[in-house]
């Protein structure tokens, strides 16, 4: 660093250096001409003790500045000089890298955030998503993989298998913290959201099991970071703070660590709800116990050293009693011999799911996939579109490279310096 | 000035012989070249045309301190001085020479004596 403050101020250094070498020789003429010697003895005699004194300048100015970075600074000059001499080369080729490294670099930000990018959670890939596969009977709304609460929480008792397994739904709410309200996202959760997915909170604490048992007990809520450093200041006093829910007073308890950011690309929630309290919090919604209402999506945490293959295989005896069971419950309703088969022919089918989950990712998997290949083709023309304009131009200088030669130049010092072109 | 008994200053211990000097009293160049000339009886050659990179580096080191000031002779020049880092140095330079020096002799000792 100080090294290359030195180049800033060469001009002041190669002034004081000149000055000490020209005192340097005046006091040693002086004192041998004191000495005896003739005056242009005396010069003669001192320039040959001090030996040239463009060597010794350059050997300082290695010390102010290495040798490599003091050529490389004056290449940079140079290429610097011949690409102003060519703007129409330069411009042609700095907008054919532009676009490519642009195109480029916009489509894998995109490819990292959408694909790529792991649940900031505790060994995100021990995390799977668990679908049913087959008719559930169950009215619902959303998608096709969502499950009933109470079947989430059965999936939670299989410790064989999972560490735990939790249920989460977004929905959109009608949030007012003081005057004015709006829509913000909100996920309903089951109490074990947080320890599976093992995140902590940044402020306070997050929800736990306790916060889930009973229905309607436990008016509390978590925020996510982003929410809270946006819309309330990141103020540190926010917890024990009320907020309206769809009218309903919920207590902030806590804020979740900065690095979450909700299990969906895209879909960053405001808050965080227990389940026990959907049925305050969703207008109209009164299925929270009821098995055959599906609207949870439901992940899980495989136990250490638990197998993908090995789990789901071993859910489904457990899973084939259950819809026995199901179906003898009071309230199943009635269906004809063909769907009751297509009921029980139900499996479960477990997802690698270390990114989280979300329709968004499930739908452009492939898509991005193959506009990344195109960009990174795109980015390869345009290289080879510089490179042959750089060849182009290099024949040109055939002439001048020759002529460093004669006078002189290494291979390498000339190699560096279409190098540092190439800077 | 050309006399072929004196030794080329070893290698790496010119920067030392610089500190040296320079602690006794800040120093510019050439009276540092001549000091170094009269205090090794012109045994040691020090080429006068290393002396100044050796200074320049010493000083980018931050062991001496440059300043241009009145000298002897009316004009102005530059003169080093020993930082407080610089006599570190100096400290454990000299520390280093003597052990080694000390090693030499002793293996020198015990060559003759066996």
């Amino acid at each position: 660093m100080r090294q290359l403050a030195n180049w800033f101020r060469r001009k002041k250094l190669e002034s004081g250096l000149d000055r000490e070498l020209r005192y340097h020789l005046d006091r040693r003429i002086m004192d041998l001409e004191r000495a005896g010697l003739s005056a242009g003895g005396a010069r003669r005699q001192a320039r040959l003790e001090l030996g040239g004194v463009a060597q010794i300048q350059e050997d300082v100015r290695d010390v102010w500045l290495a040798r490599w970075l003091r050529d490389f600074v004056y290449d940079l000059r140079f290429s610097v000089r011949s690409f102003r001499r060519t703007p129409a080369f330069t411009i042609t080729s700095v907008l054919s890298l532009m676009l490519g490294i642009g195109a480029t670099s916009a489509i894998y930000s995109l490819v990292d955030q959408v694909l790529l990018h792991a649940l900031p959670a505790r060994q995100p890939e021990r995390l799977v998503l668990i679908d049913w596969k087959g008719d559930q009977v169950a009215s619902g709304f959303g998608s096709w993989n969502l499950m009933s609460y109470p079947i989430c929480r059965d999936l939670d008792q299989q410790k064989q298998f999972f560490e735990g397994v939790f249920c989460r739904a977004l929905t959109t709410i009608n949030l007012s913290t003081g005057g004015d309200s709006r829509a913000a996202t909100a996920e309903i959760v089951s109490g074990n959201y947080f320890s599976v997915l093992g995140v902590g909170p940044a402020l306070g604490q997050v929800l736990t099991n306790d916060d889930d048992r009973r229905p309607n007990a436990n008016p509390v809520t978590v925020l996510s970071n982003d929410f809270w450093k946006a819309q309330l200041g990141g103020a540190t006093d926010v917890v024990g703070r009320n907020m309206l829910v769809n009218r309903h007073r919920l207590t902030i308890i806590g804020v979740a660590a900065s690095t979450f950011r909700g299990i969906d690309v895209g879909e960053v929630p405001s808050l965080w709800i227990p389940a026990s309290m959907s049925t305050e919090v969703i207008p109209g919604f009164n299925g929270l116990h009821d098995r055959r209402t599906r609207w949870m999506q439901v992940l899980g945490r495989l136990r250490d050293g638990m197998t993908l293959q090995r789990a789901q295989a071993g859910l489904q005896p457990w899973f084939k009693a259950m819809l026995h069971e199901d179906m003898r419950r009071a309230g199943f309703p009635v269906i004809t011999p063909e769907r009751r088969q297509r009921f029980l022919n139900s499996s479960l089918v477990l997802t690698a799911a270390p990114q989280g989950h979300s329709t968004l990712r499930r739908r452009l998997l492939e898509p991005l996939w193959v506009l990344f290949a195109a960009t990174v083709v795109l980015l390869g023309l345009a290289c080879l579109n510089v490179s042959g304009l750089f060849l182009a131009r290099g024949s040109a200088r055939d002439r001048e490279i020759g002529t460093r030669l004669a006078l002189g130049a290494s291979r390498g010092r000339l190699g560096r310096q279409l190098l540092a072109t190439a800077c | 000035m050309t006399s072929s008994s004196r030794f080329p200053i070893p290698q790496g211990t010119l920067d030392m012989l610089i500190l040296h000097i320079v602690s006794l009293q800040p120093a510019h160049g050439y009276g540092i070249a001549q000091r170094l000339d009269q205090i090794s009886r012109s045994v040691v050659q020090v080429n006068q045309g290393s002396l100044y990179p050796a200074l320049h580096r010493l000083e980018q080191k931050g062991w001496l301190r440059a300043e241009w000031k009145q000298s002897e002779t009316g004009r102005e020049a530059k003169f080093y001085a020993l930082t407080a880092s610089g006599r570190k140095q100096l400290a454990a330079e000299k520390d280093s020479w003597a052990r080694l020096a000390g090693a030499v002799q002793l293996i020198f000792s015990e060559g003759s004596g066996s």
